[in-house]
């Protein structure tokens, strides 16, 4: 239902429309129940009481023995303990369906003769009810054609139901049977106990049900009056009793008509007992009132104490086998108590002797001072090995010699491990140390190589220097003569005729060159260039000689970078690549490399 | 709340007939009348008065167990297009009550704003959790046990507590009603009386047959 939400009314009215249908609605159904009641009177007059009674018990008769027909099947096909449950199906069944059980039993009974079984059998009716309630033939009829069609004949099921799958009942399998059914009947019996049809039925069934149950009452109470006289006593025994029953209702109903008792109106349960009516009775009611109270309790107990299989014949003996049962069901329960009183005793017994012990194990533990010692030793240890010889210790002051057992092995597995850490770290220290000194081999090498050039390197600084001040004063002279006007180093024409003798030229003789210049071979460090000067002017002569002396150091320097690129250096370091420090260091050193620029050539290896 | 009268529809059904442009006017008489509680109603919303995690897309954080929609979230423009009115006569009621004007909250969380407290009382619905029967209306279904009673107060708190005659009844529109002092229904009547006398004289204006 949509939410409406909440709201306020304004200038509302009633509207009595719907009341007056109501009403009508419960005068017709009151009409109904008089009418209904009004028929309860007939059928409880005199002769109809009679009748009724007789008819109850021939019901009772026939259910009783279609019972005991049914369980004798059951017995016969080995499943005598199914009988209650089979009971109850069929009670259900009729409960479901309003199919009365004095045909749902012969129907059960005829498929458990085919089956032998009693879950295809329930199954097989169920079917059954379904295919009756479908093709509106009687329950009898549809379950034979399924019991023969079960045991192979499927001709009359094929007859039956002419929509059914001719595959299906070709090959006479149960299992396929039984689906091609329901799927062509699923669910007709439990549609048609919803009609009113079914309803009724129901009702039927329930008025049939009650019917045998007061034949069965009927039955009980004549067995209980009669003796040994025979049926033919009981039989008139009954009809008078009957009869009197009958006139004791009549007028039961007139008194009840004139004190306006309607059926219903009280009593326990919803439906009036007998005692109820009785206690109507003015003055007298009060004194019989308990005494048919009591009859029918008796009565009740009686046939309780019949369906679970005593006899009916003796009372006495059923109350002595009654006491006795009380007296035995007594005795056992009071030997489950005592038992079960000594056996909690012995549980609480056994619980504090566990905890007294384990008190006592604790206190103990607590004032050993040797343990106390010992724990305080381990909780202080730093490493394993100790720790280990600590807590064999107090294993085996516990007494506990598999957990000191274990603590052996661990530590001579620490100590094991501990070894051959301690070799391996010696082994990859004598390779360090060799590395090293291979290291330092290669540096004096390298410093041995690098020292020439130092050297080369001061004497060139040396003369260049020497060359600088011979330069700078053969200019100074020059100026001083251009000053004077008298003949200097420089002749006019720009040649040089007076070459400082200790410039290095490359070892070389400069020679005079009558075109004006100087030319001579480079024989330094450096070697095989070979220079030419040649100027015209002292100005040009400089910058000439001083482009001389940078290419001849660019040409020095080169080749001491050259030589000192070409002089290796290998620095080998052994470590256990499983070790934690030294792949740390490792990858420190490729940081610090990668961040200066240099690529190192190696490899590692594991061992 | 209600107030039977007998004769209202009649009368209109006659009006209908007899002088439908009065019909109209006195309908329009009436929509503005229940126009003026319905926009009180309306100003009575607003989302500083209900708990934040209430408000769904709205609020910040809303509650887990508003989120599955069991319990419906508040959505101001939601709660406030539920506010309306419906004129003309309605359906019979469960009790056998008809009524010719009605004032409404229709949208669930209006409703549940509308009387959150007023039928279970501070403590909320008696707890039964999640698991529960849905179908009974009857209980708290919410993850938390107190959430009922936590929602209550928040809301009383925020309402100051507020009472009508003292005692608590509804937030939006019973307050709109309560502060129209039975206006409504005095104007709707003199509305009425005023339209049976022009219809009346009208009627009287109209010549009997025969006569001169």
């Amino acid at each position: 239902m949509a939410f409406k939400g909440v709201g306020i009314d304004f200038f509302t009215r009633f509207d009595a429309k719907g009341l007056n249908k109501g009403r009508k609605d419960i005068d017709k159904f009151t009409s109904g129940v008089k009418k209904f009641g009004a028929a309860i009177g007939l059928a409880f007059s005199t002769q109809a009481i009679i009748a009724f009674g007789k008819s109850s018990v021939k019901a009772f008769v026939a259910d009783d023995k279609a019972a005991k027909s049914l369980a004798q099947t059951l017995k016969n096909t080995g499943n005598a303990m199914q009988t209650m449950g089979v009971e109850k199906t069929i009670a259900a069944l009729q409960k479901q369906t309003g199919v009365l059980d004095d045909f749902l039993r012969p129907a059960f009974q005829t498929l458990l003769t085919a089956t032998g079984d009693v879950s295809k059998s329930t199954q097989g009716l169920t079917i059954a009810l379904d295919v009756a309630a479908g093709t509106s033939k009687d329950l009898e009829t549809v379950t034979q054609a399924i019991a023969k069609a079960y045991a192979g004949n499927t001709a009359a099921l094929g007859k039956l139901t002419p929509g059914i799958d001719k595959a299906v009942l070709a090959s006479k399998d149960l299992n396929k049977i039984n689906q091609e059914l329901t799927r062509l009947f699923g669910g007709q019996a439990s549609t048609a106990a919803k009609s009113y049809a079914g309803q009724l039925l129901i009702l039927e069934a329930a008025a049939a049900d009650a019917k045998e149950t007061i034949g069965k009452g009927l039955v009980d109470a004549i067995t209980i009056l009669g003796d040994s006289d025979g049926i033919k006593t009981l039989t008139t025994q009954m009809e008078s009793l009957a009869k009197s029953t009958a006139d004791f209702t009549v007028g039961l109903a007139l008194f009840l008509d004139k004190y306006g008792w309607a059926i219903g109106g009280s009593g326990t349960g919803g439906g009036a007992a007998l005692s109820d009516l009785v206690e109507l009775i003015p003055v007298a009611g009060a004194y019989l009132g308990p005494m048919v109270r009591n009859f029918e309790a008796a009565g009740a107990k009686s046939t309780a104490n019949k369906a679970a299989g005593a006899s009916v014949l003796n009372p006495a003996g059923l109350i002595a086998q009654d006491k006795l049962a009380r007296a035995i069901e007594l005795k056992r329960l009071q030997e489950a108590a005592r038992l079960r009183a000594l056996e909690n005793k012995a549980i609480l017994d056994k619980l504090k002797a566990t905890a007294d012990l384990k008190a006592l194990d604790d206190l103990k533990k607590k004032l050993d001072t040797e343990r106390i010692s010992l724990t305080y030793a381990m909780s202080q240890a730093t490493d394993e090995a100790t720790r280990l010889q600590l807590k064999g210790q107090l294993d085996l002051l516990d007494g506990n010699a598999r957990a000191a057992a274990e603590d052996l092995k661990r530590m001579a597995e620490l100590a094991a491990a501990k070894e051959a850490a301690e070799k391996r770290m010696q082994e990859r220290t004598d390779l360090t140390a060799k590395a090293f000194d291979d290291l330092n081999i290669k540096s004096t090498n390298l410093i041995k190589a690098i020292d020439p050039l130092t050297t080369a390197f001061d004497d060139l600084k040396i003369n260049t220097n020497n060359f600088s001040q011979a330069l700078l004063d053969a200019i100074k002279a020059q100026n001083e003569g251009e000053r004077h006007g008298a003949a200097g180093i420089f002749v006019p024409g720009g040649i040089m005729t007076n070459t400082p003798q200790n410039i290095p030229v490359g070892g070389g003789s400069g020679s005079e060159n009558s075109g004006g210049g100087i030319s001579g071979n480079s024989g330094g460090t450096g070697g095989g260039s070979s220079f030419s000067i040649k100027a015209t002017d002292p100005v040009n002569e400089v910058i000439d000689l001083v482009d001389y002396w940078a290419e001849q150091t660019r040409l020095t320097l080169a080749a001491m970078a050259e030589n000192i690129a070409n002089t290796p250096i290998e620095l080998q370091i052994y470590g256990d690549l499983n070790d934690y420090g030294f792949q740390y260091a490792v990858q420190r050193a490729n940081q610090a490399n990668a961040r200066d620029g240099v690529s190192i050539a190696g490899s590692s290896s594991t061992e | 709340m209600g107030v039977e009268i007998n004769g209202l529809v009649e009368m209109r059904r006659a009006l209908a007939k007899f002088a439908p442009d009065l019909k109209k006017e006195l309908d329009k008489e009436t929509r503005n009348a229940l126009k003026v509680m319905v926009n009180d109603a309306k100003s009575y919303t607003n989302n500083d008065n209900v708990p934040s995690r209430w408000r769904g897309n709205e609020g910040a954080n809303p509650l887990r167990t508003f989120n599955n929609r069991r319990f419906p979230l508040w959505n101001l423009s939601e709660v406030i297009g539920g506010i309306n009115y419906k004129s003309g006569e309605s359906k019979t009621n469960t009790n056998g009550f008809r009524s010719l004007y009605r004032l409404q909250n229709q949208s669930p969380a209006g409703a549940i704003y509308e009387w959150a407290g007023r039928i279970s009382g501070s403590q909320g619905l008696p707890w039964i959790g999640p698991k529960g029967d849905p179908g009974n209306r009857k209980v708290s279904h919410s993850n938390w046990k107190g959430a009922g009673k936590q929602f209550i107060k928040v809301l009383d708190e925020r309402d100051n507590y507020r009472t009508i005659k003292g005692r608590k009844d509804g937030r939006l529109i019973h307050r709109a009603v309560e502060k129209d002092q039975g206006k409504f229904r005095k104007n709707v009547l003199a509305s009425t009386e005023r339209v049976m006398k022009l219809t009346q004289a009208r009627l009287d204006a109209i010549p009997t047959v025969g006569s001169k």
